[in-house]
């Protein structure tokens, strides 16, 4: 196997959980997803790593790991213990017909990215349809599911797609864009965890349907 | 001639059992005309060479089915469903006519001769096309034109039923392969995809129907959509090779199309005909009161069952023969290199195995609710055999059926030679070899099955496990009651129903039949004793509904139309024909030129 | 000669090793949950036991009690005689190909289904109701996997399906492969009654599938029931790791390659038992009306497999 099969390989795994997302209906299995879902990436960027021979990407790899896979992981299971609500009861559309959204969402992106010419030295051509999917996948669970902390979970998985394809298109972005990356990404979580809990105190739920009340 | 044969192969099994059937009727030197005379003009349709006698024949053909639909008139529903089958039919008829136009306005002639390879636009043939499909269709009974269908097969005889489901809809096909295939030559590829879509989505919605209902013959009057969908995705990919010059696929696709046709023709036979025979026992068509048949109608029974595992498409039978055809069509289908077709075709694919799947749990519904368990009901407690003809009928339904899962190569031949005008090669020797009972597609190396050699080793295992449980087992048998879990009363009603059973089916797609439950409490009679409680659960068929919608609407606009111009003032009426004569009176004399 | 020794030798291993799989994957489960287990051999200790057994027929049973045990038992062994397991040299492999396989099968699941309905006992029909409806929802996702294969190969025929892997190796389509491996795990869960959609292991009335329908079976034709879902257990899990784990001499008919390859055959499925014993430990059993989503998400999965082989 070619290291760009190994990268493919790896990605695909992080497209399977970004699709798991949307399977699971409980919170911290959701979650869970997520932190499998940012190893597999961390494997993918230690890949190109290990490629490239870049010092950065090794950097990129550990703080991927630390962050997306340890601290925010553990951030959402301490919220989720705290609001006391664990499962997804009723989002706007049934699991059943957003999976098969999700396989409508992936073949469009491979549709999409067939005659899309990357310039300049590409290492793995087709993570980039499964980034563009994985993106697609992480603003679905946005649009679809009504509990904050699903909302929050659809826009870390979106920013992996991101990540994923910045990383393992070519040889990583700047070091400097990948740092204030994880430190937006991270502020981000946490600003979002400490809103959500206001918003529990507030409305006893966390339903973001029920914010359209303060639009008076 | 190749429809002529499965015409008179079903006809005799059900004119044998029809002699017995008889005593179910008062008026018997009726039924016997209406029937013969049926029979006789579906065979005039086939044989028929000009649109002119077609449509004659065609017209005969519907009313007599819609005499013997409505045969037993004294029941309200009845009349009811013989109603809205001659509506839909004739609307069907209508669009018939309407595609026989295009090709008469064409071509100049009405003989089907001069229609051969029709040389007429792009557009004058998707008319034709989309015509013929809706005006046959109606009458094959696609969705969604298929509402007559499981309204006048239930209520229709048996026998009738039989012949309607097993041959009348086999004429749309008929006619359908001829029009697609002889008359519109060099079609887009998307025509064919347009029949492959359509049939799959009847093969699916069909079945998922059949399985939520319990009277036994709409049940089957929904799989003959089923199966009608299963033909036309034949048809379709077949049609798909067609427009992309691959002869030898596309008579593959065909022989799938036409084999599953006469199979159709007989498990649909087998089946309407051992639920007749159940019907002319018990006299009920509800399910939740059958039960234990299989102990007082043995030999109804075992056809049954045949008949339900050739339908499920399960080895080693008939049905599962063409389905096998069917899919290796449309795994050559990816072959033809449009990115569309390649994507969508394994889609069809797997709702074509999801259709199998839903098939056999259908039938596991029916034979497990009907013939086995206890009786549910006083009726199917005292239930018989039928007589010697109807069994004979059944029985030679019932062989056949397993001579073509058998012995599939020979059948395939006398179809290829069907097929051998239709697309100008004899595919016979393309798809066996190996000594004869090994299909196999030659061209593209596909796959192979042997359905002989699949019974053998079935018998050889057999043997072979019977003899250790001889040597090593201990073949002591005690009777023993059911586990009841430790209660003591025997209750039928204990039993899993015909709702419960495809209860899970019901809610997972809750979507097509819109379920309404609810639990009705009966009045309180007994003080001390909890309320009765009754269940009930109403299902529908969304199709159905929207086409109810569509009419309503339609016909509402009419009324509000009527209710402008209809006053009841008698010089306004005056007034509306006096202004119709001034308003034609302008038109012609200015704009067609007048007299001049 | 030689093929047809080879072919008889692949299908008593097939056979003969199914008890020991399932206790295998029994075994690994105990171990982490730190539990003392039974041995190994308890597979076959228990056919031993069934067999000697009288039967326990319920006086409501008709002919359909009495064959379909033999159906259940003879359509796993067609399948199993089908499928190469380390050779490509099958016993029967011109009578069938892939499709016949999953028919074939489904042939048994038919017959299981009407054994359970047959005694007129509630749960025979609700164990059946549910195995129909799961074996219905589990059917496209495996056509769907099914023909990702047999268009990347060419054929359907299921020797030649595993030769070309063999031959191309497992790089050829990776992504594709991936998805597919995925789908096929979900599947073969559902298919064999497994954790998340079934637990094998109770006889609770609420949750069970599989054990329901056998429920009123009792001695020889308990032990035939029980043999056939081990034999399809290990159907799929050959069928998963000659597709996923190409290595092996496949196609050598010497002595020493066949032993090389029985070896190797061995490794192979014991590798592939352990994820079933890991799902099966750290999930709970799905409510029965989130199966249809699990189904979903593996139409889903080799629906995307198929694409990938495409663009």
């Amino acid at each position: 196997m070619s290291i760009s099969e190994v990268i493919e390989l790896v990605s695909a795994f992080v497209l399977i959980f970004a699709i798991m997302q949307i399977f699971s209906d409980r919170l911290y299995f959701s979650v869970k997803t997520y932190a499998v879902q940012s190893f597999f990436l961390t494997l993918s960027i230690s890949t190109i790593a290990v490629y490239s021979g870049f010092a950065d990407l090794y950097i990129t790899a550990l703080l991927t790991f630390i962050i997306k896979v340890v601290l925010i992981p553990f951030l959402l299971f301490k919220l989720i213990d705290k609001i006391g609500i664990k499962r997804e009861i009723e989002p706007f559309i049934n699991i059943n017909y957003s999976l098969l959204i999700t396989g409508v969402l992936v073949l469009f992106s491979f549709f999409l990215t067939q005659k899309v010419h990357i310039s300049g030295e590409v290492v793995a051509r087709e993570v980039f349809p499964i980034s563009i999917a994985i993106i697609l996948i992480g603003i679905f669970i946005m649009i679809s599911r009504k509990k904050a902390i699903t909302q929050i979970l659809g826009f870390l998985t979106l920013e992996n797609g991101i990540m994923l394809a910045g990383t393992s298109i070519t040889k990583g972005m700047p070091f400097i864009v990948e740092i204030g990356i994880f430190f937006d990404v991270f502020v981000g979580a946490l600003m979002a965890g400490i809103m959500i809990y206001q918003i529990r105190t507030s409305f006893q739920d966390i339903d973001t349907d029920k914010l359209s009340s303060l639009k008076e | 001639m190749y429809f002529i044969l499965i015409v008179s192969t079903l006809a005799l099994a059900v004119s044998i059992y029809t002699l017995n059937y008889l005593e179910e009727f008062k008026n018997k030197s009726l039924f016997a005309f209406l029937y013969t005379s049926f029979i006789a003009s579906i065979i005039l349709v086939v044989i028929s060479f000009n649109a002119f006698t077609f449509l004659i024949s065609w017209e005969i053909m519907s009313v007599l089915s819609f005499f013997l639909v409505i045969f037993e008139y004294k029941n309200e529903e009845n009349k009811k469903s013989g109603f809205i089958y001659i509506l839909m039919t004739h609307l069907g008829t209508a669009f018939i006519i309407l595609s026989f136009l295009i090709m008469f306005i064409n071509t100049g002639s009405l003989d089907f001769k001069d229609w051969f390879s029709a040389d007429i636009s792009t557009t004058a043939k998707f008319w034709a096309f989309i015509f013929a499909l809706i005006g046959f269709g109606t009458k094959a009974g696609i969705f969604p034109l298929h509402i007559w269908l499981p309204k006048a097969h239930p209520v229709a005889p048996s026998n009738v039923s039989a012949l309607m489901s097993g041959v009348m809809i086999k004429t749309a096909i008929y006619m359908l392969v001829r029009y697609y295939f002889e008359f519109l030559t060099d079609i887009p590829w998307w025509f064919g995809f347009i029949v492959l879509l359509i049939g799959s989505v009847s093969a699916l919605l069909g079945v998922m129907y059949a399985l939520s209902q319990h009277n036994l013959k709409r049940l089957l009057a929904y799989h003959s959509i089923e199966n009608i969908g299963i033909i036309l995705m034949g048809i379709g990919s077949s049609m798909l090779f067609v427009s992309n010059g691959m002869p030898v696929s596309a008579g593959f696709a065909l022989l799938a199309a036409l084999f599953h046709t006469y199979n159709h023709a007989l498990f649909k036979g087998l089946l309407f005909l051992g639920a007749g025979s159940v019907l002319f026992k018990t006299h009920t068509k509800d399910m939740e009161k059958y039960g234990g048949l299989i102990k007082l109608m043995p030999l109804t029974s075992l056809f049954f069952i045949i008949g339900s595992i050739s339908i499920s498409a399960l080895p080693p039978f008939n049905g599962f023969v063409s389905e096998w055809f069917t899919y290796q069509s449309l795994l050559l289908n990816t072959k033809i290199n449009i990115n569309t077709v390649q994507i969508f075709v394994p889609i069809f694919a797997s709702m074509l195995a999801l259709t199998g799947a839903f098939a056999a749990a259908c039938f596991v519904k029916v034979i497990g609710i009907s013939f086995l368990g206890h009786p549910r009901s006083e009726e199917s407690r005292n239930a018989t055999e039928v007589g010697l003809f109807m069994l004979t009928g059944m029985g030679i339904l019932a062989v056949l059926c397993i001579i073509f899962g058998i012995f599939p190569v020979e059948v395939a031949g006398v179809i290829s030679k069907a097929i051998e005008p239709l697309t100008g090669i004899n595919i016979a020797n393309d798809i066996s070899s190996h000594g004869g009972f090994i299909l196999t597609s030659t061209d593209y190396h596909f796959g192979r099955i042997s359905p002989l050699g699949l019974l053998i080793a079935g018998i050889i295992f057999a043997v072979g496990i019977f003899v250790l449980i001889k040597l090593f087992g201990n073949s002591k048998v005690r009777k023993y009651e059911t586990w009841k879990c430790g209660l003591d009363e025997v209750n039928p009603k204990a039993q899993y129903s015909a709702t419960g059973f495809s209860q899970p089916i019901k809610k997972i797609f809750a979507v097509l039949y819109k379920p309404v439950e609810k639990i009705v409490s009966v009045e309180n009679k007994l003080k001390y004793f909890l309320p009765e409680k009754k269940y009930e659960v109403h299902l529908s068929d969304v199709f159905e509904l929207l086409i109810t919608k569509i009419t309503d609407r339609f016909l509402s606009f009419l009324l509000w139309i009527r209710n402008i111009f209809q006053i009841g003032i008698i010089h306004i009426y005056l007034g509306f024909i006096s202004l119709t004569l001034t308003i034609l009176l302008i038109y012609v004399v200015w704009f067609s030129g007048g007299g001049n | 000669m030689e093929n047809l020794t080879i072919g008889l030798i692949q299908f008593f291993i097939l056979v003969a090793i199914s008890p020991l799989i399932k206790g295998f994957i029994h075994k690994v489960k105990c171990y982490l949950r730190g539990q003392k287990c039974a041995s190994i051999w308890q597979g076959y200790r228990d056919i031993y036991k069934l067999l000697k057994k009288e039967i326990v027929l319920s006086s409501d049973a008709s002919w359909i009690s009495k064959v379909a045990p033999y159906i259940v038992l003879i359509s796993t062994l067609i399948t199993a005689s089908f499928l190469p397991v380390f050779n490509s040299h099958t016993l029967l492999s011109f009578t069938g190909d892939i499709i016949a396989f999953v028919y074939v099968l489904a042939l048994g699941t038919f017959f299981l289904a009407l054994y359970g309905m047959d005694q007129g006992s509630a749960f025979g029909g609700l164990g059946s109701s549910r195995e129909m409806t799961i074996a219905a929802l589990a059917e496209p996702a495996l056509m769907m996997v099914i023909f990702t294969f047999a268009l990347q190969t060419g054929t359907t025929n299921i020797s030649e399906i595993f030769a070309k892997i063999h031959q191309a190796g497992f790089s050829q389509f990776p992504i594709s492969s991936v998805f597919a491996l995925m789908a096929l795990l979900i599947i073969a869960l559902a298919e064999n009654g497994r954790m998340p959609v079934d637990n094998p292991e109770t006889h609770l009335e609420l949750t069970m599938v599989h054990e329901a329908m056998i429920l009123e079976a009792s001695g020889r034709d308990l032990a035939l029931f029980e043999i056939s879902s081990w034999i399809k257990l290990t159907l799929f899990l050959t069928l998963a790791s000659n597709i996923f784990v190409p290595f092996g001499l496949y196609n050598e008919t010497t002595f020493v390659s066949v032993i090389l390859g029985i070896v190797f055959f061995l490794i192979k499925i014991f590798l592939f038992a352990i994820p079933i014993a890991l799902v099966e430990i750290s999930m709970a059993k799905l409510r029965f009306f989130r199966v249809p989503d699990l189904m979903t998400f593996g139409f889903v999965l080799a629906l995307i497999s198929l694409v990938v082989y495409y663009l």
